[in-house]
């Protein structure tokens, strides 16, 4: 890909569209598939007669002759400047060099471009007079060096600027190249270093000799002006007239060290609201863009955009699967529809666009990174110790006993009623074992990059390999992944190019099984016995209704440690591509497209039958003597994914005078198989894991019950074909417009229903460029945006008009009735003949300015309206009470988003960059066609129009009783009118339900800075959000009465929740948790709104060093670049005071699941050092 | 770009597209292709009521409809302190919330049942002859007028009490109503005519002998016989018309059906036996394959982690049970901690009773009802020494002396004593007395709740509508 630099002001470039475009299309192959065009090159030779032709006309003229564009970065001459040519039949750099001879300027030929730039120095020039520095030569060996300097192709460069160095760096002298790249330079020192540079090319030192022999210099590659995949097309990012936004892989990597791309992007782009629920290893995070616009359905509940890697539309559901950080050249985030719509019914949430490394001409580099780190569990809340626990009990029984007058009667005396009831021994308060400890310790992870990148004219390539390896904190939890990827770009003639993609991850996943939740083991629950050996089974003693306390037993995880009880994910990602591109004229060219992705999903869970967990499958209750045991249980279950996509455009594109344009005709097809299987055995050969180790066909019910028992699995093919073209069209890159529009059909809806016709519409400004505007020197660049467009919702489930019986039931006895072998049948789909597309309208107006050099602004205001969302509706019973999928409202998302970058200190030592960005989003429900929506988690509210899809309701908390200790709510009387009561009241009448929030912030963003001085770079970044709901439900389900004496282990109460000690206690927050009366703490339900917590924060994700050896000792270590680093992740969080929970990470947004972490644990904390070596 | 290319292109598509189809399903018109396939999904719907029932895995139907037909009456008393779906209906709270009130599941999964029963019914023909689709369509009619009863009996109010005009359940018997379909509840009256409707449309169409969980003639005249002595009023007041169908349908079941009263031993030991090639069963839904829990809301479990065996015979019951009763038999020791009065626990539902699942039949309709049944209609037809009569086979094979010169209330009383010994945690608990015009008293404690006295007039013994429906269907008035 070829970069322009926008920021330096002697390569201001003037692009022509057209030269944009050919630039696109270098990346743009054609087509085999269904279109025979016999490869036939197009003439290399120029032949012209012209006196006083434009320089544009001369270039116009060869680009028709050879089909090679040009762009003009040449600022001082200008490109209606006159010249005469005449040339027959002559190659095409002679033809190139008879246009340019007479003037100042050079060229370079870039695939099939020809880059006309301006020479730094007089044409022909003689070596300076060498400035002796005397002192420090005297007595010195000196050399007189020779050679040449020159790009990738050879061409002699001339001005580069050559200067003599000691070791130190400190400059001797310098000098130009002549002409044509030659080089002498006298008196040099022996042991000095030369360096070239040349503006826009890449600096290069070496050691002087007397024969430097040829040295080539590589182009400027960074700092250039981006050019971004919008679609089927790459435009520069001046051109776009929608909201995208890209980040470039070095970005990502600087930051949170990760496998997974996603958490690297958090906080660094507007529009993505990223959670992490999970801090287990290999855990994967969710994405939603710009609020929810659709919602889940049982078969799918991908909220996160569509994932496009090197222009292959994928159906992968998380980034991680998708793609390696270490290959990533760069991210773009397509949010509006003019980016979108082009991916018509996939699209609707928005687009990731992943591009991955490529090789570049002329470049020959190898990269190496490794990076050790470890990461330590960070949690803000703990369980109770045996003390804190059996004094909990205690004062639980006797507040039981004091409500209780029957219990006094047959117990006049409190302390023995607890003496009887209680479920703990005396011994027990000796022993106090750290659980937490052993779940949680400290992990570390490892991480190894190897790439190479190498490039001739005619063929470029990038390898790259990764190995990363995570051993988590939960106990033995660990993550494993290994990747590779190959991307090659081959010119077969100036006119047929291909690319070939090929990347493998291979990933493994462990879990332990068995490992309990911390609420699950209490605290005097000793895994050693009186001689310090592991026990195998652990015991625990539960009371039912404070009568004798009776045994269970769970399994000791630690006592089988040296079994391999765990459960493997195994995922394997490969996807291949061969893209051909054939220039048919040179307005017109081919492209193929032709992609297969296998996506395998292997999960196997084991109990080893030497193990307590294996000998009774994980239930060991479930088993009294004499029955059948399982004797080792293993699960497998098995999911394949199997992609394959063709898609086939026809790219035009030609300038008229001073209007561009371009357009493009495509068609798709891709065809989704999966299939999955899943078998359950038990009496397991020890220590196998295969298909072939188990002796019954079953799981530990089937053992346990005698059930019938069947393996199970599933087969199903779904496909899309789509037609779609696109137009662009721009005046002088000063007025953009662009429109498209796609038709899809798939097999989601049935024959009838299944087209899908999609279109966007979008323009754009570019005021800069407009003569009012020349003057007003603080404005730098100054554009509008506008898009308008449709998408569409791709289902996932097919053939929604149907019904369906089947006699397979997801349970394992299945639809049979008396006998094993009498299955019925029953509904499991009921026909919708309505149902249609979900169509996503979505308006975008942005804008783009840059000021004083330094700071960068972007805009965005946007409004997306979901019509005929789908939803898996709940029936009513006189509809049959099934689910069956509808159309059932409209939601609307708006918003803004905001991202500022400044370069707030610029000087040569000392550097500090500000990139803050800010998203606002507000949801709400527009339409609905049925009254309301049900809260489909309890189902205790409804959802009405004006409200977020979101939103929590419940009955509005209003203190604590400070006499009784109970929990009082609000309250509507039969009037209407406020009242207080104890306990929740009324929880079946719907108007006591008021707004408490939404599970979705009203805003999010992230703001990093960076400091560099001279050597030293130093990062922090940080997230926030604000206005978000979690159900607090550890309160209610890990702070209870009666859960201790169920055999579990409470959360220790926080600092910021004070409990309700006594009458009179008027500070109290919460009520009296020892009470049964189902006022007090029973009533905390998430009915009520003391239970859902405001999970604003912020949070410090990263802060990393750099140091950045110099080039002095690069040099000596022949090095092209050495970076060391130190980092930390996940370092600070401020959060709500009256917050309770382990991390106040937001809820998974679409799901009925709104508690956020709660007891379980989320963003570990890291810290890493690491080491990146460029050869 | 031109619509000509763009339809071409689709029409070769189309064709790629057409070839795909979804997997292990059975096309709606390939279900209905062929008489098995008739078979098959009538086969379905018994494995929706004995436990499969779509809405919530966690919940079974058949449980549900043997704790909530038990629920409100005087046969069980409760050991749970807590609030849960148990003691909503226990206890009378009522609240209708699914949290809190089986009655979302036990609603919803009545008419996804009938839902599947509609289906059926829908797709036999005008004329239809082969036996084997007649026979679906029988059985399809039975189970769908067999779930129309209990929800009418549990949701509306006893029939003697203004059936014309009290509210019943909403009456679905077609398929595919449309989104906007919400009909309104029909009256108890209307219900009970469509169930009655069925049974008889049924009772002629059966034509295969299949065992006693299959529905059959003799299953839909048993079901009718209960039906119409549901509706014969009550005693001071009682419809003659429906009391002389209740007596007649019981005198067909028991005299043509080929069924017998267990004797000694065999009877002791009835409800350690399943359905099948039981000769006193007449209906029964077969649990064998499924994961039943009733048992443990009757009776705790030997080992486990789960509380259990919160619903005990009651005091009262126990207390109408003599000593020589061969029904002391169905009472097994079995001590909850902390409950040293209530150490027995009713065993109808242990067979293959492990450590947290039953599997045994709810024996809905069996020889015995039928004679008492008849006893009470007759009775309420004033035919007083046939129904003792009856009464005396019922008290003889519980090794019980036959009573003589019993006449009037005391006659009446025995009949309903008899049933209420004969026929415990069979789902007929309060039925008995509320449509009967007799408050249901219990006068012993339980868990959360003291003596009470229910009047069949008082609105709390019906099962609240579900709140989440009535949301849904603006149009059915709340209980």
């Amino acid at each position: 890909m070829y970069k322009i630099n926008k920021k330096d002001l002697h390569w201001r470039l003037r692009l022509t569209k057209e030269s944009i475009m050919k630039i696109s299309l270098t990346a743009l192959i054609c087509s085999v598939g269904c279109m025979h065009i016999s490869a036939s090159t197009m003439a290399q030779n120029v032949s012209m007669k012209h006196t006083k032709i434009s320089l544009k006309d001369a270039f116009k003229e060869i680009n028709k002759q050879t089909g090679y564009h040009y762009l003009w970065s040449a600022q001082k001459v200008k490109s209606n400047t006159t010249v005469t040519v005449d040339i027959k039949n002559q190659p095409l750099e002679k033809a190139i060099q008879s246009v340019i001879g007479g003037l100042q300027l050079g060229y370079e030929l870039d695939g099939n471009l020809i880059i006309i730039k301006e020479r730094h120095a007089p044409a022909v020039r003689e070596i300076q007079a060498p400035i002796i520095v005397k002192n420090e030569l005297a007595g010195q060996q000196t050399i007189v060096v020779r050679g040449r300097v020159v790009d990738s192709l050879n061409n002699g460069l001339a001005g580069v600027t050559v200067s003599v160095l000691q070791a130190n760096g400190k400059m001797l002298k310098q000098a130009s190249t002549g002409a044509n790249g030659e080089v002498l330079v006298e008196n040099v020192a022996a042991d000095s270093y030369l360096e070239f540079s040349l503006m826009g090319y890449q600096q290069k030192r070496i050691k002087a000799v007397e024969n430097i022999g040829t040295i080539r210099l590589k182009v400027q590659t960074t700092d250039l002006e981006e050019l971004v995949v919008v679609g089927y097309t790459k435009k520069s990012a001046s051109e776009v007239t929608g909201s995208v936004q890209a980040i470039s892989g070095n970005e990502l990597r600087s930051s949170v060290s990760s496998p997974n791309v996603l958490s690297m992007l958090k906080g660094r782009t507007t529009g993505l609201y990223i959670t992490e629920g999970s801090g287990e290893a290999g855990a994967k995070g969710e994405v939603v863009e710009r609020g929810q616009s659709s919602l889940a359905t049982p078969t799918n509940s991908y909220f996160g955009p569509l994932i496009v890697v090197d222009g292959v539309i994928t159906n992968y559901k998380s980034l991680q699967d998708a793609v390696n950080p270490s290959d990533i050249e760069n991210v773009s985030i397509l949010k509006d529809a003019s980016s979108t719509a082009i991916y018509g019914s996939r699209a609707a949430q928005g687009v990731i666009v992943v591009t991955t490394k490529r090789g570049a001409a002329g470049q020959s580099s190898a990269d190496v990174t490794v990076q050790y780190g470890i990461t330590q569990p960070r949690r803000n809340i703990r369980f109770m110790n045996s003390t804190e626990l059996i004094g909990f009990m205690d004062k639980q029984m006797q507040r039981y006993w004091e409500q209780t007058p029957s219990v006094q009667t047959a117990y006049p005396n409190v302390a023995d009623f607890i003496a009887q009831g209680r479920t703990y021994s005396d011994e027990d308060r000796d022993h106090n074992f750290n659980w937490e400890d052993a779940i949680y310790s400290t992990g570390n992870f490892r991480n190894t990059d190897v790439s190479i990148h190498h490039g001739t004219e005619k063929t470029k390539f990038y390898a790259g390999v990764n190995w990363y390896k995570e051993n988590g904190i939960l106990y033995k939890n660990s993550f494993d992944r290994k990747s590779i990827r190959v991307n090659i770009d081959h010119k077969i003639s100036s006119k047929l190019q291909a690319s070939i993609n090929l990347s493998s991850m291979v990933d493994l996943l462990s879990r332990r099984n068995g490992v309990p939740e911390l609420y699950m083991v209490q605290p005097f629950m000793d895994p050693y016995d009186a001689t310090g050996k592991l026990r195998d089974s652990l015991q625990v003693n539960a009371s039912f209704n404070y009568g004798p306390a009776y045994p269970q037993w769970t399994q000791n995880f630690l006592s089988e440690a040296k079994y391999d009880n765990n459960s493997l994910t195994k995922v394997q990602s490969h996807l291949g591509m061969v893209r051909l591109r054939y220039q048919i004229l040179p307005y017109l060219s081919l492209q193929s497209s032709n992609s297969i992705n296998y996506i395998g999903n292997n999960f196997n869970s084991y109990l080893d039958v030497r193990s307590f967990s294996g000998k009774y499958g994980g239930y060991p209750y479930l088993f009294y003597p004499g029955m059948t045991l399982p004797n080792g249980t293993l699960d497998i279950n098995d999911i394949k994914y199997v992609d394959y996509l063709t898609s086939n455009t026809l790219n035009f594109n030609k300038q008229f005078g001073k209007h561009n344009i371009s357009a493009l005709l495509g068609q798709e097809w891709g065809k989704r198989t999966t299939e999955t299987m899943t078998v359950n055995m038990y009496d397991i050969l020890p220590g196998e894991r295969n298909m072939g180790a188990g002796k019954y066909f079953g799981d530990v019910f089937t053992a346990a019950f005698g059930e019938p028992y069947s393996p199970r699995g599933n087969y199903q093919e779904r496909a899309t074909f789509s037609v779609f073209g696109q137009a662009d069209y721009n005046y002088t890159r000063r007025y953009l417009a662009s429109a498209s529009v796609r038709t899809d059909a798939t097999t989601n809806f049935g024959r009838d229903k299944r087209y899908g016709t999609f279109y966007a519409f979008s323009a754009g400004w570019m005021m800069s460029s407009e003569d009012f505007m020349k003057d007003v020197k603080a404005v730098n660049n100054l554009k509008l945006r506008a898009a308008y467009g449709t998408s569409g919702r791709d289902l996932g489930d097919g053939y929604l008009n149907t019904t369906f019986y089947a006699n397979t039931y997801d349970g394992s006895t299945g639809i049979r009735y008396e006998q094993p072998n009498n299955v019925g049948t029953r509904i499991s789909q009921l026909a919708n003949p309505n149902i249609s597309w979900e169509t996503l309208h979505n308006t975008n107006l942005g804008l783009d300015a840059s000021f004083f050099q330094r700071i960068d602004l972007t805009f965005d205001w946007y409004h997306k309206r979901s019509d005929g969302l789908l939803q898996n509706v709940v029936l009513s019973s006189a509809q049959g009470a099934m689910n069956q999928y509808r159309n059932v409202g409209q939601i609307v998302n708006k918003g803004v988003e905001i991202m500022l970058n400044t370069h707030n200190i610029k000087s040569q030592d000392f550097n500090w960059h500000t990139s803050f960005n800010i998203s606002f989003n507000k949801n709400e429900i527009t339409k609905l066609y049925q009254d309301s929506l049900i809260e489909s988690s309890g189902q205790a509210y409804y959802r009405k129009i004006g409200e977020d899809i979101n939103v929590i309701k419940a009955i509005r908390f209003a203190g604590i009783n400070s006499e009784n200790g109970n929990i009082q709510h609000y309250n509507l009387d039969a009037n209407g009118n406020q009242i207080i009561v104890d306990g929740l009241g009324e929880t079946s009448k719907l108007a006591n339900y008021q707004v408490v929030g939404s599970l979705t912030p009203k805003f999010f963003g992230g703001f990093n800075n960076t400091f560099q001085y001279k050597n030293l770079t130093l990062n922090a970044s940080w997230w926030f959000q604000y206005g978000n709901y979690v159900a607090m439900s550890l309160i209610k389900d890990f702070q209870s009465p009666t859960m201790p004496r169920d055999g579990y282990n409470n959360v220790a109460f926080g600092d910021n929740q004070h409990v309700w000690t006594g009458p009179g206690d008027t500070k109290a927050n919460y009520p009296d948790v020892f009470s049964i009366d189902p006022n007090a703490w029973s009533s905390l339900t998430t009915r009520s709104s003391k239970l859902w917590g405001d999970a604003s924060h912020a949070r410090l994700r990263n802060v990393r060093l750099t140091y950045s050896l110099s080039q002095q000792l690069l040099q000596k270590m022949k090095l092209a670049k050495a970076d060391i680093y130190v980092s930390g992740d996940n370092l600070w969080v401020i959060r709500k005071k009256d917050f309770v929970g382990a991390d106040p990470e937001g809820a998974r947004v679409g799901t009925t699941q709104y508690s956020g972490v709660s007891t379980g644990f989320a963003n570990p904390r890291r810290f890493l050092i690491g080491v990146q070596l460029t050869f | 770009m031109g619509a000509v290319p763009f339809s071409l292109l689709f029409t070769s598509c189309n064709k790629q597209l057409d070839e795909l189809r979804p997997h292990n399903v059975i096309f709606e018109d390939m279900q209905f292709a062929s008489p098995t396939g008739y078979s098959e999904a009538v086969t379905g719907i018994y494995a929706l009521v004995s436990g499969a029932a779509a809405i919530d895995k966690g919940t079974n139907y058949n449980d549900m409809l043997i704790f909530l037909s038990e629920a409100k009456g005087n046969t069980i008393k409760s050991l749970d302190g807590t609030i849960n779906k148990q003691s909503d209906a226990f206890d009378f709270i009522n609240t209708g919330t699914r949290d809190f009130s089986h009655s979302y599941n036990f609603w919803r999964s009545g008419y996804n049942v009938i839902l599947h029963a509609n289906e059926v019914i829908a797709h036999v023909k005008d004329g239809e002859t082969n036996g084997t689709i007649l026979q679906a369509k029988a059985e399809a009619l039975f189970l769908r007028a067999f779930t129309y009863f209990n929800l009418v009996r549990l949701y509306g109010r006893p029939y003697y009490l203004d059936a014309d005009k009290s509210p019943g359940v909403m009456l679905v018997l077609d398929t595919r109503m449309g989104p906007d379909y919400a009909p309104a509840r029909a009256s108890v009256a209307e219900v009970y005519q469509q169930v009655i409707s069925d049974l008889e449309t049924a009772a002629s169409l059966f034509n295969q002998s299949k065992s006693n969980s299959y529905a059959s003639k003799y299953s839909a005249y048993a079901l009718l016989s209960r039906v119409y002595l549901y509706m014969g009023g009550t005693s001071t007041n009682p419809v003659t018309v429906y009391n002389q169908k209740a007596a007649d349908y019981a005198t067909k079941v028991i005299n043509e059906g080929g069924y017998q009263l267990l004797q000694n031993t065999a009877y002791q030991n009835y409800y350690k036996t399943d359905n099948p090639g039981n000769k006193e069963d007449i209906f029964a839904v077969n649990t064998k394959l499924r994961q039943g829990g009733i048992s443990i809301i009757f009776a705790n479990p030997l080992q486990g982690t789960r509380p259990g065996g919160l619903y005990r015979p009651s005091p009262y019951l126990k207390s109408l049970l003599d000593a020589n009763d061969l029904r002391n038999s169905f009472y097994v020791e079995n001590v909850t901690a902390g409950f040293p009065d209530d150490t027995k626990a009713v065993s109808k539902y242990m067979l293959g009773f492990t450590t947290l699942y039953s599997v045994s039949p709810f024996r809905y309709l069996r020889l015995a009802e039928m004679y008492l049944n008849r006893a009470e209609a007759l009775y309420k037809l004033k035919k007083e020494s046939e129904a003792l009569a009856d009464v005396n086979t019922i008290r003889k094979r519980a090794g019980l002396s036959e009573l003589s010169g019993l006449s009037g209330t005391a006659l009446f009383n025995e009949i309903l004593k008899q049933r209420k010994l004969e026929l415990a945690f069979e789902g007929h608990a309060s039925f008995d007395e509320f449509r009967n015009g007799l408050p249901m008293v219990r006068n012993y404690d339980s868990g959360k709740s003291g003596a009470m006295t229910v009047q069949p007039t008082d609105k709390k013994i019906l099962t609240p509508i579900p709140e989440e429906e009535r949301a849904e269907n603006p149009n059915l008035v709340p209980n």
